[in-house]
C-alpha cells in the first residue's frame, strides 16, 4: 500500500469538532465561573450540543465521505448514531445541574468529561480501522471511568469508578491484542480486512485474534460471562452518569460492533456467529434471572441492560440489511426508556445512597401521578409492550433474526421477554397497587419514611416527559424514524 | 515465519498470560494495574514482531500509538486509585466490596 493521505471532506468532522471545542471551553469556563457555575456550565454545554446537532443535520453525509486518509468514514449510519448520542448528552445536561446540587458536588470537570466521552462516541461509528476504533473506545471510556467515581463522598461511587476502570482497561488490553488480525492479514482497515481474510495466512492465529477481539467487545457491550462490572458500576455511578452510560455507550458500542462484524469480519461469519449465539443465550437468561430479585431500581436497570444487550446480539448475529436499522431503532428506543427512568431515579434518589428502592415507590401514583405514569411507560417500553417504541424495536429485531433463520434463538428471546415482564411490572405494581408504608417506618425514625417524597423537580420531569413522548411517538408512528434509518445501510 | 518472530510472539503470549493472571489472581490494585500494563505491552510486542514478519513499518507506529493510549490509561488509573486511597488509607480490592448482589 502506498502512503497516500487525503484529508477528505473535513466538514464532516464539524459536529465532533464543536463537541471537542466545547469540552475544552468548559474546562476554561469552569475556572472563570469559579464556584456555583453548575447551571451556567450546563447551559453553555446545551448550547454547544444544539450547535453540533444543527451542524450534523446540515452536513448530513448522504454519501459516505472518507476523512483523514480513510481512518474515518462518515455516512448515514454514523450520523444517526452521532445524533442519538447528542440527544442523550442533551438530556443528561438537563438533569445534571440539579442532581449535582442535591448531591453536593462541584461542577468542574464533570461537564468537560461528559463532552469528551461524547466526542469518542460520535467518532466511533465512523471509525474504519481497528486502531481508530480502539482509540475511539478509549476516548469514550477514559472520561467515563472518572465520571463513574465522581461522587467521591460515597464509597459506592468510588468503588464503581475503580471497578469500571480496572475491567475496562482489562477489556482494552484484549482488544489491542487483536494484533493477530493485523499479523495475518497485514491490514487493520475494515474493508481491506474483509478482502484479505479468505487468503489470510495462518488460520489459527487469525481465529485467536478474532476471539480476543470478541472478548474485548463482549466486555464493553456487557455480554454475559463478561458482565460482572455492569451492576456495580451502574449502581455506584452518579445517576445522570448512569443514564448517559446506559444509553449512549450502548448505542456507540453496539453500532461499532455491528460495523466491525458486518464490514470487516463477514468472511469469518461462521465462527463469530457461533460464539455470539452462545453469548446471546447466556446473556439473556442470566440477565433476566439476576434481575428478578433486585430491590434497587438502578441495579434492576443494570441487569435489564445486560438482558437487552442479549437481545441486541440477535441483530448482530442476523447481520443482514434488516438488522442494521432494527439494531439502531432498538438502541434508540432503549435509550429513551432508560434515560427517562434514570432521570426519575435521580429525582427520587436520596443523598445517602443516590439510589431508589422499589419499596420507596409504593403509592407513588397518588403522590406524583405524572412521574409514575412516565415510569410506567418506560417499563412497558422495556418489556416491549405494544404502542411503545420498545415493541416496534423488538418486532424489527426479532424479524431480522427470523429472516436470518435463527428460530431457536428467537424462541429463547421471546421466552426471556415474557419472564422480564415480571420484574418490570413489579415496579409498576409498587407504584399503583401497593399502599404507602407508614406506621412501622415512622417508629424507625424519619430517615426511611422521609426518603423520596419530594416533588419531582422540573429538570427531571422535563427529561422524563421528553423520553415518554419519544417512546409513544416512536411506538405509534415508527415510520418517522425508520425513514431516516433506511438511509444507513452499509 | 522467521524464528525471531516466533520467539517474540511466544514471549508476547507469555507476558499477556502473566498479565491476565495478575489481574485475575492478585488482589492489590497496583499489582492488578501492572498486570494490565503487561498485557498492553505484550500486545505492542506482538505488533512489532508482526511488523518484522510482514516487513511493514506500520506495526511499530501502531505500537507507539498504543503506548500513548496506555499512558493515558495510567494517568486515569493511578488518579482513581489515589482517590480511593485518600478516603480509605489502604488499597485492597477485597476491602472495596460494598457493592454486590
Amino acid at each position: 500500500m502506498g502512503v497516500s493521505f487525503a484529508a477528505g471532506n473535513i466538514l464532516s468532522l464539524l459536529p465532533v469538532g464543536v463537541i471537542v471545542l466545547a469540552a475544552l471551553l468548559l474546562v476554561l469556563l469552569e475556572v472563570l465561573w469559579a464556584g456555583r457555575a453548575n447551571r451556567r456550565l450546563a447551559g453553555f454545554g446545551g448550547l454547544a450540543v444544539v450547535v453540533a446537532g444543527i451542524a450534523q443535520l446540515v452536513y448530513f453525509p448522504l454519501l459516505p465521505s472518507p476523512v483523514l486518509g480513510g481512518a474515518l468514514r462518515f455516512d448515514g449510519f454514523a450520523a444517526i448514531v452521532a445524533l442519538t448520542v447528542l440527544a442523550v448528552l442533551f438530556l443528561t445536561l438537563i438533569v445534571s445541574p440539579a442532581h449535582m446540587a442535591r448531591m453536593g458536588l462541584r461542577g468542574g470537570e464533570y461537564y468537560a468529561l461528559l463532552f469528551l466521552s461524547a466526542s469518542g462516541m460520535m467518532l466511533l461509528p465512523a471509525a474504519r480501522g481497528l486502531v481508530s476504533i480502539i482509540i475511539c473506545i478509549e476516548l469514550l471510556s477514559l472520561p467515563l471511568y472518572v465520571l463513574a467515581g465522581y461522587n467521591r463522598r460515597l464509597a459506592f461511587s468510588r468503588e464503581a469508578g475503580f471497578k469500571y476502570f480496572l475491567l475496562g482497561a482489562f477489556a482494552s488490553a484484549f482488544m489491542i491484542y487483536a494484533a493477530f488480525i493485523w499479523g495475518t492479514t497485514g491490514t487493520l482497515s475494515l474493508g481491506v480486512i474483509a478482502e484479505s481474510l479468505p487468503s489470510a495466512g495462518n488460520r489459527a492465529l487469525l481465529l485467536l485474534g478474532l476471539g480476543l477481539l470478541l472478548v474485548g467487545f463482549a466486555f464493553k457491550a456487557a455480554l454475559a460471562p463478561f458482565h460482572a462490572w455492569v451492576p456495580d458500576v451502574y449502581e455506584g455511578s452518579p445517576t445522570p452518569v448512569t443514564g448517559f452510560m446506559a444509553a449512549a455507550v450502548k448505542v456507540a458500542v453496539f453500532a461499532v460492533f455491528l460495523r466491525v462484524l458486518m464490514e470487516g469480519l463477514m468472511p469469518l461469519a461462521e465462527f463469530w456467529r457461533l460464539a455470539l449465539y452462545v453469548l446471546a443465550i447466556i446473556t439473556m437468561c442470566l440477565g433476566n434471572l439476576l434481575a428478578l430479585h433486585q430491590m434497587s431500581l438502578k441495579r434492576l436497570l443494570a441487569y435489564s441492560a445486560i438482558t437487552h444487550a442479549g437481545y441486541l446480539v440477535l441483530g448482530l448475529i442476523a447481520a443482514n440489511a434488516e438488522a442494521v436499522s432494527a439494531v439502531l431503532f432498538y438502541l434508540i428506543a432503549y435509550s429513551a426508556a432508560v434515560i427517562g427512568s434514570l432521570a426519575l431515579v435521580a429525582a427520587w434518589a436520596t443523598r445517602r445512597t443516590d439510589d431508589v428502592y422499589i419499596s420507596d415507590l409504593r403509592g407513588m401514583a397518588e403522590r406524583q401521578p405524572l412521574a409514575a405514569l412516565a415510569l410506567t411507560f418506560f417499563m412497558l417500553s422495556l418489556i416491549g409492550f405494544p404502542i411503545t417504541a420498545g415493541f416496534v424495536g423488538k418486532v424489527l429485531l426479532f424479524y431480522a433474526a427470523y429472516k436470518a433463520g435463527y428460530i431457536a434463538l428467537l424462541i429463547i428471546a421471546i421466552i426471556n421477554t415474557m419472564v422480564s415482564v415480571y420484574y418490570y411490572l413489579r415496579v409498576v405494581q409498587a407504584m399503583y397497587f401497593l399502599p404507602r408504608e407508614q406506621p412501622e417506618d415512622a417508629a424507625e425514625g424519619g430517615l426511611k419514611a422521609a426518603a423520596p417524597v419530594s416533588v419531582v423537580a422540573w429538570p427531571y420531569l422535563t427529561v422524563a416527559l421528553i423520553s415518554a413522548v419519544a417512546i409513544v411517538v416512536l411506538g405509534l408512528v415508527p415510520r418517522s424514524l425508520l425513514v431516516w434509518l433506511s438511509m444507513c445501510s452499509f | 515465519m522467521e524464528p525471531i518472530v516466533v520467539y517474540s510472539l511466544v514471549l508476547s503470549a507469555v507476558l499477556f498470560t502473566m498479565g491476565m493472571l495478575a489481574v485475575l489472581v492478585r488482589r492489590n490494585p497496583i499489582i492488578m494495574f501492572m498486570g494490565i500494563e503487561l498485557m498492553l505491552n505484550a500486545a505492542n510486542l506482538a505488533f512489532i514482531a508482526f511488523s518484522r514478519h510482514l516487513d511493514k513499518l506500520d506495526g511499530q507506529v501502531i505500537a507507539l500509538i498504543f503506548m500513548a493510549v496506555a499512558a493515558a490509561e495510567v494517568a486515569i488509573g493511578l488518579a482513581i486509585i489515589v482517590s480511593i486511597y485518600r478516603y480509605r488509607r489502604d488499597v485492597d480490592v477485597d476491602a472495596v466490596n460494598s457493592l454486590r448482589g
